[in-house]
């Protein structure tokens, strides 16, 4: 069914469009313009963000990272397994994919890491990436803040998963 | 974040010079290649979907939208004026329906009309919002990770969306009321 999803609602906008007696055309051509300044606009952010992340990799940082929380992460119920998937998520929905598959053809997709790993995938964001870019077309600098919340939250939701993936 | 970034990078970059101090360079200009890589394949989302961004707000559905979504946008966000309501709605839509990429668009859009009205260094209370909504990936059906299942051969790939569910409310309702008990509202 999700497959119809999509193409429906593309559909669906056009067809509105057409009853509506818009230039669905020109309305088009102009909206696809704009990508160009949106590029524009985050793609300095991105390389900020993408450099550090891989240089966070290749350094090593991540596991020295990983092995210093997992004992504390072990007794909250979350796998060491699943560490470097939280963290590498956080940075890019891309990169977190990517680590997901991995997971998926290392431990098996229907294992409890592969269920953990799916939920986690499912359920939240890049926070790093997000605040980032939706920041970007704005002067705002002092958002440590909502990170904060975000990530907590994300956190929390994170405990919640490994608990009820032991029962589905 | 400056914070945060600078001392990240400065401290992986130590790291890597006692390790490998050759590919210190080579790793962030292979970051710089990736965000061309990344640059290049959300440009072409972002041109269809702004494309079509724009036939939904010529046609005014993002109106309808907005009225639809208005109880809810009043719930979460406050007191906001129509434009920034319709960009948001557009941004709620693409996050249930999973197509997070096309959310982006109309999240910064959302973002710097909020700034335009009420410019400051620091996020207000519906800004902050807004980055706690698309952190929490809202979704019904997340096509892309039942995709990847999929293909990993999984037995039941769908399995996920019952707890996906249950952990995004209650994620959502968390965040949402750490957002309104840390920030403000603007009182108008």
């Amino acid at each position: 069914m999700s497959a119809y999803l999509l193409p429906a609602l593309i559909v669906f906008i056009l067809l509105y469009s057409v009853y509506k007696k818009t230039n669905a055309y020109k309305g088009f051509t102009d909206g696809a313009k704009s990508s160009f300044d949106l590029i524009l606009t985050i793609f300095p952010y991105l390389v900020a963000i993408l450099m550090l992340f891989e240089i966070y990799t290749i350094s090593n940082l991540n596991v020295a990272f990983s092995s210093f929380f997992a004992p504390f992460l072990g007794f909250l119920g979350i796998p060491k397994e699943l560490i470097e998937l939280i963290v590498i998520k956080n940075f890019s929905g891309a990169g977190g994919l990517a680590m997901l598959e991995n997971l998926l053809v290392t431990y098996g997709a229907d294992s409890y890491i592969g269920r953990c790993a799916s939920v986690i995938a499912a359920t939240s964001e890049a926070v790093f990436f997000i605040s980032v870019i939706y920041f970007s077309k704005t002067k705002i600098e002092k958002y440590g803040k909502i990170i904060a919340i975000a990530l907590f939250t994300n956190f929390i939701s994170i405990i919640i998963t490994c608990q009820i993936c032991k029962f589905i | 974040m400056n914070i945060l970034w600078t001392t990240l990078l400065i401290i992986s970059i130590i790291l890597l010079i006692i390790n490998q101090p050759n590919s210190v360079f080579s790793a962030l200009i292979g970051g710089g290649e990736k965000s061309i890589t990344l640059a290049l394949k959300l440009w072409a989302i972002y041109a269809v979907w702004l494309g079509l961004l724009k036939l939904v707000e010529t046609s005014e559905l993002d109106k309808k939208l907005a009225r639809f979504f208005s109880p809810l946008l009043r719930f979460l966000f406050g007191d906001i004026n129509n434009n920034i309501k319709n960009q948001l709605s557009i941004n709620l839509t693409g996050n249930i329906f999973g197509i997070g990429n096309a959310s982006v668009p109309s999240g910064i859009e959302a973002m710097y009309l909020m700034y335009k009205e009420q410019p400051s260094r620091s996020p207000t209370f519906a800004m902050s919002m807004l980055i706690l909504i698309n952190s929490c990936n809202l979704q019904i059906i997340p096509s892309t990770i039942i995709g990847l299942r999929m293909l990993s051969g999984s037995q039941n790939p769908a399995s996920i969306i019952f707890p996906s569910i249950i952990v995004s409310i209650i994620s959502l309702v968390i965040g949402i009321t750490l957002v309104k008990l840390f920030y403000k509202r603007i009182k108008r």
